[in-house]
């Protein structure tokens, strides 16, 4: 079938060939008398395609560089000898071409015909069937006949790789294209596969000949993606057939925000494809955006919902206007009994901006008060103080691609290959391409070294020490007079750079003084500092590593600092990224969910700001800030707070110190939850309403560079109502009355009241794809670059970081310090990748120790261990590990089991009570059964899935 | 209000106030400091803090003590 093509839009739906050139120098060609002009560099297949010729071709696609093997994209062109491959054939002017001539379309035959002549013959039952590229060029090319039959020497009897959950590896069906050999070099950057042997023998293999669950291979479905045949296929596609239609949405995993089309069959969503123009990235994936979407209809989905008067009694499955009516009776009943800011709400980084808002609104306009708070709290929030405070607003100052004009980059606590891995893959790339890579962090992650990456330097800092490596960092710039000048006077605050420079400048901090208390020899340090402040563009990304310390805040203004001292603001290719963990965690801090601030970090003391919600909202709003987390704990347990709305959010798994959390939630009258499982959370509640996955609703997520994207609704919700009309009806239940009917009418409101989102709505979000922040008069299409001419109206500001040690240290009785962390297959609490088979990658979280320390402690791979600190403690398997360094473990957080928040403790950034998950004191000790809380838990947990069974079996 | 509790705001109180106090007088940590109170501590704090100064005076770091008497005045 033809397809309707228009050359003026570029189309993110056509396979280009080759990749798009940047170049000041334009070319003119003729190709088939059409005269087409493209930049310098070109590749001939591809100037074809911009004027809507396609040459037949094989091993060529757009996102992998020319290859030249499959040899079908041949062309012939005047005054050049023979037939050149389009792909490999660069652009010149003048140069005149002709792709269909009776020569080459003999040669594309000729070699089609050797293709098939080794490929079965299957394909009424080939589940590429109707999306198969070979079979497309067998017709494109006209083949009618394969001479040589296919009694010949072949690969039909090859054996299949059926290892990895996700995809099938049939080798029958390939035919040596290398498009997977290149996609996971070039895309995903982890090179684990390979072309083994040679001539007829080549084949792909997996790592070391392995199957793909052994090797190297990191399920990002990069090579599924790039497979012109059913070589590499989704199993899901090998079940169901070929989808039928496609929706654009964004992920619900982690903050890069990728752009997937949800593939669908009826309301089946079949498979979710990374969409080449998703701006975040650019048709790249991850296994769990990529693979991780079947808990969506995993029989664990609660889609009723459910009441009960205390957490002792089963579940009663009710109609949704009962369970309503009855969490809103108890609400204003503990309002009556115990006044207005005895209840609170948490919003939620996983639902949308539309929800979250809601959310807030509801707290503020309906509960009346600012009780309301978001997992920020224990993520990000130092980000928010950090960065407002010096840079004048809350976000990152770039967007994911400037890093591909960065010369030296510091990664600072965080893991990106694990974390955050589409933005992990173009940062490779980018490092691959020559920039230099400073990592700061206590563990080897991967980045420090992997195939074809080594970081310049590794600067294992001391667990809780990252305020004087910052320091030290600075100290190398000022003292050797490393800093942009011209940068300092023209866009920073005098007094506060003069006052800075002295106190930096102090011999106090510099490497030497620094290396006993961060662990980092002074020389790596100081070699590492002159690379970063030299670097014509440097460019800062940090995660937790930071942020969750007692002084996340101070880390935060000492990377704001170090930024402006050299200048590496304002512009493509430098800045200070905070990677954002979930995926609309930016979004829910935009969205007012703190409790001293209204949407768009306004404070709610800010008297005009208040009047604009106030009119808009027809409700007199509190001026003064609501209780944050760890505060409605500590309320809760002494008797004040006594009713919560948390929405979307796995508090008693993800907040520190369980067993404090556990104590919080049991004391509570009325605790609604609002999820899509029975997370840990909903065990201690009174009402549980079911939620809807990304999948059941229409909205906006924003990523960690600002940039809004839609979520768009694939299916129907499973429990009949998207999360903001539930919402929408317990606000109306509790008397303050809501009437949106769409989404994007809540948009348009948050748009009104809010100065940065004022020209965002679904219609411009249509038109532009996605749109960074702020988007104004100003900035009509948004703003990828914060800071270019001034910081929001101001100066910079430098702020004085003074270094406090945590109080948490080693200690003889806790002699090591645990750190936490994350890791690719699981998402957070897990609640989602736990019901996929993302658990085949971690099925249970180890506790990472040096040899050293586990010799010392007759700890053995994979032995029961021990893990005490003053709050709990907790018994994890041991795996042991160089990558650690002597005197610290690690461990993460995905299976409630695991226990890993029951040590950590309720210390806290001094400025925004985020917790310190990244220090604790512990010591670890060799046993034979799990704690007596993992034991309380187990007993717990049966006794609420029991009380759950129970009350659905009376309905 | 249990006297752990009281302890934890004392102790969050303080680190505050050695965390904002370097590179300022005394006058102006104390004020930065009461105003941090006041911009992110809920009102219940701010009263609960206040109202156990006398008590915990002691324990409060002086800068931290200045700012929550300053807080008590409703001076500024």
């Amino acid at each position: 079938m033809l397809k309707y093509f228009d050359p003026q839009v570029e189309s993110w739906e056509r396979d280009y060939g080759t990749p798009k050139r940047q170049s000041d120098i334009a070319v003119m060609l003729t190709i088939d008398g059409n005269s087409v002009t493209v930049p310098a560099g070109t590749s001939v297949l591809r100037a074809a395609a911009e004027i809507g010729i396609s040459i037949p071709k094989l091993c060529a696609s757009d996102n992998l560089e020319a290859f030249g093997s499959c040899r079908l994209c041949v062309v012939e062109i005047d005054g050049m000898r023979g037939k050149p491959a389009a792909c490999t054939t660069p652009v010149s002017e003048g140069m005149v071409v002709h792709s269909q001539t009776p020569g080459v379309q003999k040669l594309r035959r000729n070699v089609m015909e050797l293709y098939i002549s080794d490929h079965p013959l299957d394909c009424l039952t080939c589940p590429a069937n109707g999306n198969c590229e070979l079979q497309d060029m067998a017709g494109a090319v006209g083949l009618r006949e394969v001479r040589y039959g296919f009694a010949g020497e072949n690969h039909l009897l090859a054996d299949q790789d059926e290892s990895n959950p996700y995809f099938s590896f049939d080798p029958t069906k390939c035919i040596v294209c290398s498009r997977c050999v290149r996609a996971c070099d070039e895309v995903q950057g982890t090179l684990a596969l390979t072309i083994d042997g040679r001539g007829f023998d080549s084949k792909v293999a997996a790592g070391q000949d392995q199957p793909f669950m052994d090797s190297d291979c990191v399920s990002c479905g990069a090579c599924v993606q790039a497979c012109p045949t059913s070589t590499l296929m989704e199993k899901q596609v090998i079940a169901i057939g070929q989808p039928e239609r496609a929706i654009v949405t964004t992920c619900a995993y982690c903050g890069v925000g990728c752009s997937f089309k949800a593939e669908m069959r009826g309301d089946q969503l079949v498979r979710m494809v990374p969409y080449k123009g998703g701006k975040a990235n650019h048709g790249h994936s991850c296994v769990k955006g990529r693979f991780a979407f079947g808990y969506a209809t995993h029989k664990d989905r609660i889609t009723k919902p459910m009441i009960r008067d205390s957490i002792e009694q089963p579940w009663r499955e009710v109609e949704w206007d009962e369970a309503i009516g009855f969490a809103a009776a108890k609400f204003k009943g503990i309002q009556a009994n115990y006044g207005i800011d005895s209840v609170g709400g948490i919003t939620s980084s996983r639902c949308t901006n539309e929800e979250t808002y809601l959310v807030q609104k509801m707290v503020r306009a309906a509960f009346h008060t600012n009780n309301v708070d978001t997992c920020a709290r224990v993520c990000h929030s130092p980000t928010g103080f950090g960065l407002k405070a010096t840079l004048g607003e809350s976000a990152g100052t770039q967007t994911f691609d400037s890093v591909m004009q960065a010369d030296v980059i510091l990664v600072m606590g965080a893991n990106p290959t694990q974390a955050h891995p589409v933005f992990a893959s173009q940062l490779k790339r980018r490092l691959r391409e020559g920039a230099q890579l400073i990592v700061a962090d206590p563990r080897a992650i991967e980045l420090v070294k992997s195939p074809h990456i080594k970081a310049a330097y590794h600067l294992p800092v001391r667990p809780g020490t990252n305020v004087a490596f910052i320091n030290a960092m600075a100290h190398v710039a000022v003292t050797e007079n490393l800093l942009d000048e011209a940068f300092i006077n023209d866009r920073c605050s005098a007094d506060s750079a003069a006052s800075w420079r002295a106190f930096i400048a102090e011999e106090r901090f510099s490497p030497e003084r620094s290396e006993s208390i961060t662990g980092i020899a002074a020389a790596d340090l100081r070699a590492a500092a002159r690379l970063f402040a030299s670097a014509p563009n440097a460019a800062i990304y940090y995660g937790l590593g930071v942020t969750e310390h007692s002084q996340g805040s101070t880390a935060v203004m000492g990377i704001a600092n170090l930024a402006l001292a050299t200048g590496n603001l304002g512009r493509e290719g430098v800045g200070v990224n905070p990677l954002r963990g979930q995926n609309n965690v930016q979004g829910s801090c935009d969205m007012g969910s703190f409790p001293h601030e209204l949407p768009g970090y306004r404070h709610v003391s800010d008297a005009m700001t208040r009047g604009l919600f106030e009119t808009e909202w027809a409700v007199q709003l509190d001026h003064r800030p609501g209780l944050r987390i760890p505060n409605m704990f500590d309320a809760a347990i002494g008797g004040s707070f006594k009713g919560l709305y948390c929405q979307g959010e796995d508090i008693a798994q993800s907040d520190p110190n369980t067993q404090h959390v556990e104590a919080a939630l049991r004391a509570l009258e009325c605790l609604i939850v609002q999820d899509i499982f029975l997370n840990e959370t909903a065990k201690f509640a009174h009402v549980f309403l079911p939620g809807a996955t990304f999948l059941e609703k229409d909205g906006t997520f924003t990523n960690a560079e600002r940039r809004i994207n839609r979520v768009r609704k694939v299916m129907a919700p499973l429990a009949g109502k998207a999360d903001w009309e539930v919402t929408v009806d317990l606000s109306n239940a509790l008397g303050y009355p809501m009437n949106y009917t769409h989404p994007a009418e809540i948009m348009d409101e948050i748009a009104r009241l809010t100065p940065t989102f004022n020209g965002v709505s679904y219609a411009r979000l249509d038109e532009l794809g996605s749109i960074q922040w702020p988007c104004n008069a100003e900035h009509p299409d948004g703003t990828p670059i914060m800071h270019e001419t001034d910081f929001v109206g101001a100066l910079g500001k430098f702020a004085i970081t003074e270094y406090i040690p945590t109080s948490e240290r080693a200690s003889r009785k806790y002699p090591l310090l645990l750190t936490t962390g994350r890791i690719l297959s699981q998402y957070n609490v897990g609640a989602q990748t736990r019901r996929t088979a993302n658990s085949e990658w971690h099925a249970e979280d180890l506790l990472e120790i040096h040899p050293h320390d586990a010799e010392e402690r007759g700890i053995n791979q994979g032995d029961w261990v021990g893990v005490t600190s003053r709050a709990g403690q907790t018994v994890l398997r041991a795996t042991i590990t160089e990558a650690v360094q002597p005197g610290v473990i690690y461990t993460t957080f995905h299976h409630p089991f695991s226990g890993a928040n029951v040590v950590t403790t309720h210390n806290s950034d001094w400025a925004t009570n985020c917790p310190e998950y990244k220090v604790t004191a512990v010591e670890a000790v060799k046993v034979t059964e799990p704690s007596e809380w993992q034991s309380r838990y187990r007993q717990f947990h049966q006794r609420q899935v029991q009380l759950l069974d129970s009350g659905r079996q009376i309905n | 209000m249990s006297a752990n509790e009281i302890d934890r705001l004392v102790s969050m109180a303080n680190e505050i106030a050695i965390n904002i106090a370097p590179g300022k007088t005394a006058a102006d940590a104390e004020l930065a400091v009461m105003n941090h109170l006041i911009k992110f501590w809920p009102p219940s704090l701010q009263e609960k803090i206040v109202q156990n100064f006398e008590q915990k005076l002691d324990d409060l770091q002086p800068i931290a003590a200045g700012a929550v008497r300053r807080l008590a005045e409703g001076v500024e």
